[in-house]
């Protein structure tokens, strides 16, 4: 049985790569199907490769249209494939990071939404955050700002959606929720996300790429005293 | 090559900074694509310099440029709107004149550039390979991404660095350029309130209603409208969709809020999006949306999208011949 997928364009010079409904039930295998064609196409480079955007389940692929045309791209993406049908591309090397996390607002510059949730799940906030850290996060894709990872799957208990009007500012190091995603805001930005705590080691992650699809995240709790210390640190 | 300060700026009002023809390879790892928002006229401005068309230009945004040049330079100004004649004044020490041609301009000169109405975007290229930061093989900068470190913004006081190219002059009678660029005008016609688009993402959880709806109603540009994208103001658009995963932006996606609000999807675009999408315009029509003032009209026309890469490769083509006429 051969990989089933479609593609479609999107726009004059982008081809949209999903994966059929019907095959393959899990996110994770389809996620990792992604991960694995996407990693094909950055490898091989074609000369007409703009950029490969991977996300949960779907690949999009931007190419110059002045160099090729959809149907050729289409059908070269077609042959990235035949390989994977026999095998596999091998694992490739994934991290697991593990982030410390203040659940709490460590000043009133901090929003924070973590006793609305527990409030509204009618559950304590130990009990919601021990059930948080106790999940390993997988990473599904990288997008909305530069090393925000989307990570998953919350326990359906935790879930909550995103805040029905976005917040115009969440500072850097935010760690949120929304549905069954969690993520670190790498950097100050606007975001509908609902904040769990804050991690001090957001410098790691703003100033250079670190994480990966397929890389897993978990969180550990920590105190105030130890975010504050941290951020020192980080500052020195 | 000379080494050289090319330009100092001495007034700026608006937003003006660097830009190219946009990142490549920084997507997939959350790096915006950016690039000019108005690729015609920035390649134009490209194109009478003899600069390769992506080569880093500057990128004037709702404002007045002035600057001194420190060195004597090749410079275009362009802007692809045809009020660009009447609307677009650029003085030369006081003397007036007009945008879309290249121009010599001596040591110590000042050069200004005042649009008498609020124009979004206008291009000045110069004839030189400038010296600036890149980050993913591209000097844009994206106000949000604060991890890049470089900054190619322009400010009262800043100089712009590079090489002047040694070329021969430019010896094209203007009004052979001057017949190749309206006829590029009037190919893209940017005035005009018609914007193509092609169905596709989710168009299919669009009901027959919605998208007659859609393509029949007249939309005005919001208040929130930047290089990110821009938000419509006109008909809400229903979808029965309710979630959807996460999946990558194209240019010119047009995305559907939860409130049924259109958006265009631009150049500085985040990288992945949860909203439903029922089509995308082709890149002409970004460029002509990116222009669009705040209030003005745009109706959405539907087309085939290989009709949308044949008017690309035919504007590539009209542009590439200003650039073999210089």
């Amino acid at each position: 049985m051969g990989i089933k997928l479609t593609f479609s364009p999107v726009g004059e010079s982008a081809i949209f790569v999903e994966i059929p409904a019907d095959y393959l039930q899990s996110l994770v295998t389809r996620n990792q199907l992604i991960s694995d064609i996407t990693r094909g196409l950055l490898i091989s480079s074609p000369e007409w490769l703009i950029d490969a955007v991977p996300s949960f389940d779907t690949l999009l692929v931007n190419f110059d249209g002045q160099k090729i045309d959809r149907y050729s791209v289409v059908s070269q993406l077609k042959s990235l494939l035949t390989p994977l049908e026999d095998k596999p591309l091998a694992q490739a090397k994934t991290e697991q990071h593990k982030i410390p996390v203040f659940f709490g607002n460590p000043s009133d510059q901090h929003p924070l939404d973590l006793n609305e949730i527990t409030t509204h799940k009618k559950i304590t906030v130990d009990r919601f955050v021990s059930k948080y850290c106790e999940t390993e996060y997988r990473i599904y894709a990288i997008g909305f700002l530069p090393n925000f990872a989307y990570s998953g799957e919350l326990h359906v208990d935790l879930s909550m959606p995103r805040l029905s009007s976005p917040r115009r500012f969440v500072p850097k190091g935010a760690v949120a929720i929304a549905d069954r995603q969690t993520a670190v805001y790498p950097e100050n930005s606007a975001g509908g996300w609902r904040i769990l705590g804050y991690t001090p080691s957001v410098k790691q992650f703003g100033a250079a790429i670190r994480f990966s699809v397929g890389d897993t995240l978990s969180f550990y709790p920590i105190s105030l005293e130890t975010y504050l210390v941290t951020i020192e640190q980080h500052d020195d | 090559m000379t080494d050289n300060t090319l330009i100092t700026v001495n007034d700026l009002s608006g937003f003006a900074h660097l830009v190219d023809g946009g990142r490549i390879g920084g997507q997939h790892i959350g790096y915006a694509q950016s690039g000019a928002a108005d690729w015609i006229s920035f390649q134009l401005a490209n194109a009478l310099v003899s600069n390769p068309l992506n080569a880093p230009a500057i990128e004037i945004m709702l404002g007045n440029l002035a600057f001194v040049a420190d060195t004597e330079l090749t410079l275009a100004i362009a802007c692809i709107l045809k009020s660009s004649s009447q609307q677009l004044v650029c003085r030369i020490d006081g003397e007036i004149f007009s945008a879309n041609q290249s121009i010599t301009v001596r040591k110590g000169q000042y050069v200004e550039i005042r649009p008498k109405v609020a124009m979004n975007y206008i291009y000045v290229a110069i004839a030189a390979k400038l010296d600036a930061p890149t980050h993913l093989e591209s000097v844009c900068t994206v106000s949000r991404e604060q991890s890049v470190q470089h900054n190619n913004m322009l400010s009262v006081g800043k100089s712009i660095t590079g090489h002047v190219i040694d070329r021969p002059p430019i010896l094209a009678p203007i009004k052979d350029a001057a017949k190749q660029i309206a006829t590029l005008q009037d190919y893209v016609d940017m005035e005009s309130d018609a914007l193509f688009f092609h169905y596709c993402y989710q168009h299919s959880d669009f009901s027959f209603m919605q998208k007659h709806r859609f393509q029949n109603a007249t939309y005005q540009i919001g208040k929130e409208a930047g290089k990110m994208g821009i938000k419509l103001k006109g008909p809400l658009i229903a979808t029965e969709r309710r979630a959807l995963l996460s999946e990558g932006i194209c240019l010119g996606a047009i995305q559907i809020s939860a409130k049924g609000q259109p958006m265009v999807l631009l150049n500085d675009r985040q990288t992945i999006g949860g909203y439903p999408k029922i089509g995308v315009l082709g890149s002409v029509d970004c460029a002509k949306i990116a222009q669009k003032g705040i209030n003005h009209s745009v109706v959405f026309q539907s087309t085939d999208v290989d009709a949308l890469r044949t008017r690309r490769l035919f504007t590539d083509r009209l542009i590439n011949a200003v650039k073999g006429i210089i």
